[in-house]
């Protein structure tokens, strides 16, 4: 078949595009590190500077922004099925904003119950979750995507203002810690954190398959789902249950990345061209890692010209897409 | 065979009542009153959609609200008055979508499930439009292919809120016949609701009327003036 080869195609342009982009950011940087080093780096680490560069810093940070892209990427798919609404996202419905308030607390006011990097994975997803559950409350009684889009908005808005205040009053120490995550960063990941990161959004990743029934009905809406046999409530757990997992361990470990979540599941179908969702999930997993991939060597390369922050780029790029994508679609209604 | 008995519907209190009505396969019934009447209402309340307010609705002798929604999605298919085409979504790929409730949980459609949805697109001849968009097709093309995922759904009963609502007279026409094609050689049981009064009239078929005082009954075919007295109430 015609689709199945073009799909194989593009999958295999972007999973090359990932490897290339894997080596070449291990390679990059102040330090020169020739393509030997690397190679002996990844193969037999020794106690050489060469090896501690890949492993303490180039390592971690390309594999987090590979994880953080398909983990976001998956999310705003299953977001955008549930509401079905093309302009859904972790980020736009207020989801991230929820991992966002529960981190600033525990970052500024100093509480902790369960030691540090467990604290935050699970503040994070908990908080993700919350906001996912609040705004299904919304979806339930609200009609219009625009009114739903808007309630998203202003409960980030209500929730930066809570964390301003949770600003002013926290130390400076503190304070810088949290604006610094705010920025949206991999670097802080460190190596040894990596394969819990991987595991959770593993998971995220085979719930959202044993979804893929459910979610390719959905596209007709709720009212057809339903007489095809699905069970809308459960789709509607298990998404909120999915993206909050998704979004709240990477939200918690490298801030809130704005658009990723958005784009990328609107890059994939028009790539894909299709709504079969078993393709769309995996496609989403290669495109969202490799976008996320090659804006972070972006960012690297230009270091040493100009600091750019993460959320700040993905924000750059993001925000002349969406327009052209509300542009094009206006005369669509929904 | 579906039954409804003692029927009082509504979503909290009762809009509209039935002594006793029964869809058996093969049959093609329209179900006619004003706007407001409780028509959708009567709809969703017997595909299990809305819960009945009190009396039964029996599918094969097993009260509604026990099918689990899979299996239920094996017994009755459902059409809403306008499908307005999904973004890349191919035609084949909608009419496969009526096989859902037949898929293992990972979604993948077998060999035999595109031959059913290929079979059925012929069956309502819009096997040319297999490879289209759902998004480009007419209001005429698109009632089809929704007809056609209904079939490929394979159930002995289909229903349909309005179908012909966004349809030109010759588009609605053709629609009233292939549901009459189906019902009777395919032994359908198809219930619409309409408001299509002269092709009821001219098919002859069965009612379901739905009159101001809430009290819904099945009526045989009608003819010319005595017809239109009673649909006009």
């Amino acid at each position: 078949m015609n689709q199945i080869k073009s799909h194989l195609i593009l999958l295999l342009s972007a999973g090359i595009l990932l490897l290339v982009v894997f080596l070449l950011y291990l390679k990059t940087g102040y330090f020169n590190t020739t393509w030997e080093h690397i190679f002996q780096a990844l193969t037999n680490p020794r106690d050489e500077v060469s090896s501690t560069v890949v492993w303490s810093f180039r390592l971690p940070r390309i594999l987090m922004a590979f994880l953080a892209g398909a983990a976001l990427s998956v999310a705003g798919m299953l977001m955008q099925n549930l509401f079905q609404n093309t302009l859904a996202g972790p980020d736009v419905l207020g989801i991230t904003s929820g991992s966002s308030l529960l981190v600033a607390l525990w970052m500024m006011t100093g509480i902790t119950a369960l030691g540090s990097t467990t604290d935050l994975i699970f503040l994070g997803i908990l908080g993700a979750m919350g906001m996912g559950a609040i705004m299904l409350l919304f979806a339930l009684n609200l009609r219009s995507a625009v009114h739903l889009l808007l309630i998203g908005l202003m409960l980030s808005s209500f929730i930066g203002a809570i964390i301003a205040i949770i600003q002013a009053s926290s130390a400076t120490q503190d304070l810088q810690q949290y604006v610094f995550w705010n920025f949206g960063s991999l670097q802080r990941v460190t190596i040894q954190q990596i394969p819990w990161i991987a595991i959770i959004t593993s998971l995220g990743v085979v719930l959202s398959l044993f979804q893929v029934r459910s979610l390719n009905a959905m596209v007709l809406g709720e009212d057809i789902a339903k007489s095809l046999g699905v069970s809308i409530r459960k789709v509607r757990i298990m998404s909120i249950l999915i993206a909050g997992i998704l979004t709240g361990v990477i939200t918690a470990f490298a801030g809130p990345i704005a658009f990723v979540g958005l784009a990328i599941p609107n890059v994939t179908k028009l790539l894909m061209k299709t709504q079969n969702h078993r393709v769309l999930l995996f496609s989403n997993i290669l495109f969202g890692a490799l976008f996320l991939g090659v804006c972070d060597f972006a960012i690297k390369l230009l270091e040493s010209y100009v600091a750019i922050p993460l959320n700040a780029l993905t924000a750059l790029l993001g925000v002349p897409f969406v327009s052209w994508m509300i542009l094009k679609n206006r005369h669509v209604t929904g | 065979m579906l039954q409804a008995k003692q029927l009082h519907i509504g979503y909290t209190e009762s809009i509209a009542s039935a002594e006793s009505l029964t869809l058996n396969p093969g049959d093609l019934v329209a179900l006619v009153g004003r706007n407001g009447s409780g028509k959708s209402t009567l709809l969703q309340s017997l595909r299990g959609s809305l819960p009945i307010l009190s009396g039964s609705v029996r599918i094969d002798g097993k009260e509604i609200s026990h099918w689990l929604p899979q299996s239920l999605a094996t017994k009755i298919a459902w059409l809403n008055a306008h499908f307005a085409g999904v973004a890349q979504l191919l035609v084949l790929d909608y009419v496969l979508l009526g096989r859902t409730p037949y898929l293992g949980i990972l979604g993948s459609a077998r060999q035999a499930d595109v031959e059913v949805a290929q079979h059925a697109l012929k069956r309502v001849g819009a096997e040319h439009l297999s490879q289209k968009l759902t998004s480009s097709l007419s209001d005429g093309e698109r009632q089809l292919v929704a007809l056609a995922r209904a079939l490929a759904q394979d159930t002995p009963f289909i229903f349909l809120d309005e179908p012909t609502a966004f349809l030109d007279f010759y588009h609605r026409k053709q629609l009233f016949n292939l549901l009459k094609e189906l019902a009777t050689s395919e032994q359908k049981g198809i219930l619409l609701s309409t408001h299509d009064l002269d092709l009821v009239i001219a098919f002859q078929l069965p009612l379901w009327l739905v009159p101001q005082d809430g009290i819904i009954r099945a009526h045989e075919p009608m003819q010319g003036r005595e017809a239109l007295e009673a649909l006009l109430i």
